[in-house]
C-alpha cells in the first residue's frame, strides 16, 4: 500500500511521535506533511494522536477522598491516639469547653505528653527500631517508657479527683477502655520480659502507653465538659 | 531551593502536625492524580498516597532542599508507585508486549479524527485500560511533562524503550477512544 508515495504511511507512524515533539529535521518534516497532503488516512492518525497528547497534558490534579488524610493522621498517630474514638463512643464533643479550676493544673502535663507522643512515635518508626536492642535506640526507649509512666501517675491523680464528677455510663466505658489498655501493656511488657530488646513489642509498650495517657486526658477534659446540671445537654 | 519548604520541613520534623497537614494539602492532589493514572485504580492510588506520606514522615530527616519538597515528594511517589507496580505485575514488561502487532499498524481506512479535546472521563477512562508498562511511561511522559531521558531513568528503561511505550500507549488510546466515540458523534466533528 502507497509504495508509490514517497514516504509510505508505515514509515509515517515510525516517525509521527519525533515529527509531533518537533524532533525531525526540516527535510523529514517536508516529507511527512506531503505524505499527508495526499494521503486520505493519515491526517486523521496525526490529528487523533496531537488530541491525545494535548488532551494528556491539560488533565489536572484529582482531588483525594477526604478520608484519606484522617488514615494518614492515624498512621502517623498525629493526632492523641485513642480521643476521637472515645469521644465518637461517648457522644461527647469538646465543643465550649471551660476547663474547671483544678483541671488547670494538667495544661502543663498535657504539653510535656504531646512531645513525649511524638518522641515515641519517632523512636516506634525510627529506621534503627528493628535493631533496638543495639545500645542508643535501648536507652531512648527506656526513657520515652519512664516518662510515659511518669505522666500516667500524675494524669491518674487528676483522673481520680475529676471521676465523680462523670456519670455512670461514661465512667463505665472509660474504665472498660482503660483495663483493654493495661492488658496491652501487661503484654507487651511480659513480652520485653522474654526479650528485652524487641522492637515490635516497644513499640507496642509505647502505643499502649500513648494511648492511656490520651484517654486519661479524655477523662480529665471530660469531667470539665460535664458541670453538674449540664449532662442532659449532651446526646 | 525555597525557604518556606525548609521552613515547613523544619517544622514537620519537629513534630508539628498542622505544618505536616499543609504538606499533605498542597501535595496531595497531584500526588494522587499521578498515582491513579499510573496505577489505573483509585483504590490502589489511595492506599499509595497514605504510603507516600508515612514514608515522607519517616524520610523528612534526610530532606536536604536540594530540591523542592514538591519534587521530593514527587519522587516518593513514583518510586513507591513503581515498587507497587513490580509487585502486581512481576514482569511489567510483558504486558506491554500485546500491544505491538494491532496497533503499531498502517492507520486504517479513512476516519473523521477524534474531537481535538478529547472528554477528560472518557481519556481517564482510557488511560486506566492500558497496560501497566505503556501506561506508565505515557503518564509521566504526556500527562507529567517528563522527557524520555527522565522518564527512562524514572522507570528504570532506555530512552528508546521509553519512546516505544509511550508510541504504543498513544496508539493503543486511540483505539479505546474511537471505539468508545458512538459513530454518529465522530462523523458529526
Amino acid at each position: 500500500m502507497n509504495d508509490d508515495r514517497m514516504l509510505t504511511c508505515e514509515r509515517l507512524v515510525d516517525t509521527l511521535d519525533d515529527y509531533l515533539e518537533g524532533r525531525v529535521s526540516a527535510i523529514v518534516r517536508a516529507d511527512i506533511e506531503a505524505h499527508l497532503a495526499g494521503c486520505p488516512a493519515c491526517p486523521a492518525l496525526v490529528a487523533d494522536v496531537r488530541a491525545i497528547r494535548e488532551s494528556a497534558h491539560a488533565l489536572g490534579p484529582i482531588e483525594p477522598p477526604a478520608h484519606a488524610w484522617q488514615h494518614i493522621q492515624e498512621r502517623l498517630h498525629l493526632h492523641a491516639p485513642g480521643r476521637a474514638s472515645l469521644l465518637d463512643r461517648l457522644g461527647l464533643s469538646f465543643a465550649g469547653w471551660r476547663p474547671l479550676q483544678p483541671l488547670g493544673a494538667v495544661a502543663g502535663l498535657v504539653l510535656v505528653v504531646s512531645s513525649l507522643a511524638w518522641v515515641g512515635t519517632r523512636l516506634a518508626m525510627s529506621p534503627d527500631a528493628t535493631v533496638a536492642s543495639s545500645g542508643g535506640s535501648l536507652v531512648e526507649f527506656q526513657l520515652a517508657e519512664a516518662e510515659y509512666t511518669d505522666a500516667i501517675s500524675r494524669l491518674q491523680e487528676a483522673a481520680d479527683a475529676a471521676g465523680p464528677r462523670l456519670d455512670a455510663l461514661t465512667s463505665a466505658t472509660l474504665k472498660s477502655s482503660i483495663d483493654d489498655i493495661d492488658l496491652a501493656i501487661g503484654d507487651a511488657r511480659e513480652a520485653l520480659v522474654r526479650e528485652p530488646g524487641d522492637a515490635l513489642s516497644q513499640e507496642s509498650l509505647l502505643e499502649a502507653l500513648g494511648s492511656k495517657v490520651a484517654l486519661l486526658q479524655d477523662t480529665v477534659a471530660l469531667a470539665g465538659d460535664i458541670e453538674p446540671g449540664t449532662e442532659e445537654q449532651n446526646p | 531551593m525555597r525557604a518556606d519548604d525548609l521552613e515547613l520541613a523544619r517544622r514537620c520534623r519537629e513534630g508539628d502536625a498542622a505544618a505536616f497537614e499543609t504538606l499533605y494539602r498542597a501535595h496531595a492532589s497531584r500526588l494522587f492524580g499521578l498515582l491513579t493514572r499510573m496505577t489505573g485504580s483509585a483504590h490502589d492510588a489511595e492506599d499509595l498516597l497514605q504510603d507516600v506520606f508515612v514514608q515522607a514522615h519517616r524520610k523528612l530527616a534526610s530532606f536536604r532542599g536540594e530540591s523542592s519538597l514538591g519534587t521530593w515528594l514527587y519522587r516518593l511517589a513514583v518510586n513507591q508507585c513503581l515498587d507497587h507496580l513490580r509487585g502486581k505485575h512481576s514482569r511489567m514488561a510483558r504486558t506491554t508486549d500485546s500491544l505491538d502487532a494491532e496497533d503499531a499498524a498502517e492507520p486504517a481506512a479513512a476516519a473523521p479524527a477524534l474531537p481535538q479535546a478529547i472528554a477528560r472521563i472518557d481519556l481517564e477512562r482510557a488511560i486506566a485500560q492500558l497496560p501497566a508498562g505503556c501506561r506508565a511511561a505515557f503518564v509521566l511522559h504526556d500527562v507529567e511533562g517528563l522527557d524520555h531521558r527522565e522518564v527512562g531513568k524514572a522507570l528504570g528503561i532506555s530512552e528508546g524503550t521509553s519512546k516505544s511505550q509511550v508510541h504504543k500507549a498513544r496508539m493503543k488510546l486511540r483505539g479505546l477512544l474511537r471505539s468508545a466515540v458512538p459513530r454518529g458523534a465522530l462523523e458529526a466533528v
